[in-house]
């Protein structure tokens, strides 16, 4: 009889403990949070090689707040995050963090091709000389990680017929092209 | 890598990163009900979740439904607040309605709202081609949830070991249900915090 009664009672002690819990969590809760609850960090790239002109078009897909962000944020950021970034930013910053060397190891050339904005979303274009093909080439992506631990980055190549995509997270070295 | 992989890999480490606290809290209350031997009953309230949350990611990347993004981050803390305040409450499954197999339909309902969570980012970011990559996400969101939930079960393994090692001087509340108050109190206040900071009615103090 008493064993019942020190379990109801520890049963309403729990069931107390629960609620004094939850509440206190809701006094406690700070202001209002403008942080979404479960970002999705990640770019898109695409790699479209051209055989007859031995030129491949990358194309990047970024997120233009968080590129103006990563510019600003560099040593000699120009851009003030409230406003667009330049071109000449822009291309700064993709090829520092967007490399791709032959299988001679030299860096291949990257030239600027243009950008247009779709809502919040950058579509970056770079030109990327590939005289001997993209395969066997090493790339790099790894913008925007020094923003966030968990950015992860897609790159989908097309050359010779075939599709392959490649992933990249933060401090991730090349990876090769097959 | 192939590129259908390549998505599933993302949607796995989606769920999988510690930035992902509400998708782990949110089966984390799923499953604290469970003992390991119903492993088949949590992963089918999963499994459900899974539809749910694909059904909204679909229909929202594809345009079908436009979602207020504001509403929705307020809706899922408050989906892990109801799932754990109905842990709480439902004392005995044997008795509550259809015989507390009614979780997977609330998990299926709870996902839908998960799904809307990012479905506006993954539009714009799949704008040209969706199937696939889509496809794939899913896939890896399945996994992934399938790999937090196995972790869940060895932590609820773990708590019941510890609460059957303390020897309670008394034979009820059962050590399951401690268990299943003490973990379902904690995700419940974590996500009644998420909710009050996110709701679109409320100014902050």
């Amino acid at each position: 009889m008493r064993d019942l009664r020190l379990a109801r009672r520890l049963r309403h002690l729990a069931d107390r403990a629960a609620c004094c819990l939850i509440a206190s969590a809701l006094v406690v809760a700070p202001g209002r949070s403008g942080t979404r609850m479960h970002p999705l960090h990640t770019t898109i790239t695409t790699i479209t090689y051209d055989g007859t002109s031995h030129q491949a078009t990358v194309t990047v897909r970024v997120f233009a707040n968080d590129l103006d962000t990563a510019i600003a944020r560099r040593p000699h950021g120009r851009s003030p995050v409230s406003s667009r970034s330049s071109n000449a930013d822009s291309f700064a910053y993709l090829a520092s963090v967007f490399t791709a060397v032959g299988p001679d190891g030299r860096a291949l050339s990257v030239q600027w091709c243009g950008s247009r904005l779709t809502g919040d979303l950058l579509w970056a274009c770079l030109r990327l000389a590939a005289p001997r093909g993209l395969s066997g080439v090493r790339i790099r992506n790894q913008a925007l990680v020094e923003l966030f631990d968990d950015q992860v980055n897609v790159v989908m190549a097309e050359y010779d017929g075939r599709r392959e995509s490649l992933l990249f997270t933060k401090g991730d070295a090349a990876k090769p092209l097959p | 890598m192939s590129e259908l992989l390549t998505f599933v890999h993302l949607g796995f480490r989606h769920i999988v990163d510690v930035g992902a606290a509400d998708h782990i809290l949110f089966l984390l209350a799923l499953a604290a009900i469970y003992q390991p031997r119903d492993w088949r009953d949590a992963l089918w309230v999963v499994s459900a979740f899974t539809v749910g949350h694909s059904i909204t990611l679909a229909l929202a990347v594809t345009g079908v439904v436009t979602l207020p993004s504001s509403l929705i981050e307020f809706l899922i803390p408050i989906t892990i607040l109801i799932t754990g305040i109905e842990n709480i409450v439902v004392r005995d499954r044997a008795t509550a309605l259809w015989g507390g197999r009614y979780r997977p339909m609330f998990a299926g309902v709870f996902g839908l709202v998960h799904g809307a969570g990012f479905a506006n980012y993954l539009k714009s970011m799949f704008v040209d081609h969706l199937a696939l990559p889509l496809f794939g996400f899913n896939v890896g969101i399945e996994l992934g949830q399938i790999f937090v939930l196995g972790w869940a079960f060895l932590v609820l393994w773990g708590v019941d070991r510890m609460l059957a090692s303390a020897r309670l001087p008394i034979p009820s509340p059962s050590p399951l249900r401690l268990r299943v108050v003490a973990i379902s109190a904690l995700v419940t206040a974590v996500a009644a915090s998420w909710a009050v900071q996110r709701s679109p009615f409320f100014t902050p103090w």
